[in-house]
């Protein structure tokens, strides 16, 4: 499906962010990504208006990150090995994009993914609002509240809002 | 204060020129191709599968419920006859009733030769044959000759099999049987419903109708009909 890898590749980069910011690693966000390219890929022949294909694609990503984040409890449970994340304040030893993801996995979800989506994928307030299912108020909300939030959880485990 | 309210931009900003490498593209697409190949055999296997449980389901619900009628092979009658002179009959008889297979059994005897009828159900009846060619062969002296002679049991089997399975019951069409073949008769049908070792007697009445006598030692039944029409 040479066609689909048109539409796909002029925004894969934004793509790639997106699922490893809402995934918090690289490795995860490739999973996710993978998952939802596998859902797109069967999924592209139905969709009609192929100009949609960007906005399209980043909700099959966050719906995808939803299952997987079930999946990966459910796993977790089965195999006793489930500990709840318990955020732990971490020295300026991270690299800033480690930090970063970091920071996003405490950032309530619809926060997390207005953030990432308005800042790593260049998606405007109207888009995201489409992609969550959101009024731009309600958007809106999400950006500035995730913001701050983000922020105070940066400043934490960088150790600049300790003293 | 204005460093520390920076500090996400900054970070965001970095994360924002990340770009995975040229290859990184190829190599997940690579991976999607694979997946949604296997996916889409899964699917179509899981159909094939879907389909030949509806095939099942529509062939029990033919087989159980829809009436039919075919002729079917149910067993073999084998008649083995042997000079009455040269053995004792009835040592014979009682080896040939412990032969597997042999459900029923009457031997009768005319003109100096002893025929027992046997009906068998179950194993093949070339192995019944060979047990009772050893039978004959341990009975009978090197010079004697014996017959067997094999005819298949074919029943029209009617109504749908789910009766034929719960009914405990049988009818005999013995218009024109001589009394031996009545008894046989009752004996092959007992054998065909799973009573094995039954015996039949039939007698004739002063009245002129028959009196017939079935013992059983051994039932799957709980009751048990059965009709002869004469």
């Amino acid at each position: 499906m040479p066609d689909f890898e048109y539409h796909l590749q002029p925004i894969y980069p934004e793509a790639v962010r997106f699922a490893r910011a809402l995934a918090g690693s690289d490795t995860d966000g490739d999973d996710v990504l993978q998952d939802a390219l596998v859902r797109a890929w069967r999924g592209y022949p139905k969709l009609r208006d192929k100009d949609r294909f960007r906005l399209w694609l980043m909700k099959i990503i966050g719906n995808t990150y939803r299952s997987w984040v079930v999946r990966r409890k459910l796993k977790n449970w089965l195999t006793l090995e489930f500990v709840r994340h318990v955020p732990s304040p971490v020295r300026g030893s991270f690299e800033s994009r480690d930090l970063l993801h970091r920071a996003l996995q405490d950032l309530p979800a619809a926060q997390r993914e207005a953030l990432v989506l308005f800042e790593l994928t260049g998606a405007t307030i109207a888009e995201i609002g489409e992609v969550q299912g959101a009024s731009i108020p309600a958007v809106k909300s999400r950006l500035v509240r995730g913001r701050e939030r983000l922020r105070g959880i940066i400043e934490q485990l960088d150790g600049g809002g300790a003293g | 204060m204005n460093d520390r309210k920076g500090s996400e931009e900054r970070l965001l900003g970095a994360l924002a020129d990340d770009r995975p490498g040229p290859e990184h593209m190829a190599d997940m697409m690579s991976g999607v191709r694979e997946r949604a190949r296997a996916a889409e055999m899964r699917r179509r296997r899981a159909g094939r599968s879907a389909i030949a449980a509806g095939v099942a389901v529509v062939a029990a619900a033919v087989l159980l419920v829809v009436p039919m009628s075919y002729d079917v092979e149910v067993g073999d009658r084998l008649v083995v006859s042997w000079p009455t002179a040269l053995a004792q009959s009835e040592d014979i008889d009682a080896a040939l009733d412990g032969i597997d297979g042999v459900v029923g059994r009457k031997i009768g005897y005319r003109d100096g030769t002893a025929h027992a009828r046997m009906v068998v159900i179950g194993p093949p009846v070339g192995e019944v044959v060979a047990a009772v060619r050893e039978v004959l062969a341990d009975h009978l002296p090197d010079h004697a000759t014996a017959d067997i002679a094999r005819s298949p049991i074919i029943r029209r089997v009617g109504g749908n099999v789910l009766a034929a399975l719960t009914q405990g019951s049988f009818r005999v069409a013995a218009r024109g049987m001589t009394d031996d073949e009545i008894e046989l008769a009752i004996i092959e049908e007992l054998g065909l419903i799973g009573v094995r070792g039954a015996d039949a007697e039939v007698t004739d009445q002063p009245d002129g109708s028959k009196r017939i006598d079935v013992r059983m030692s051994d039932s799957p039944y709980d009751s048990l009909t059965f009709e002869v029409e004469l």
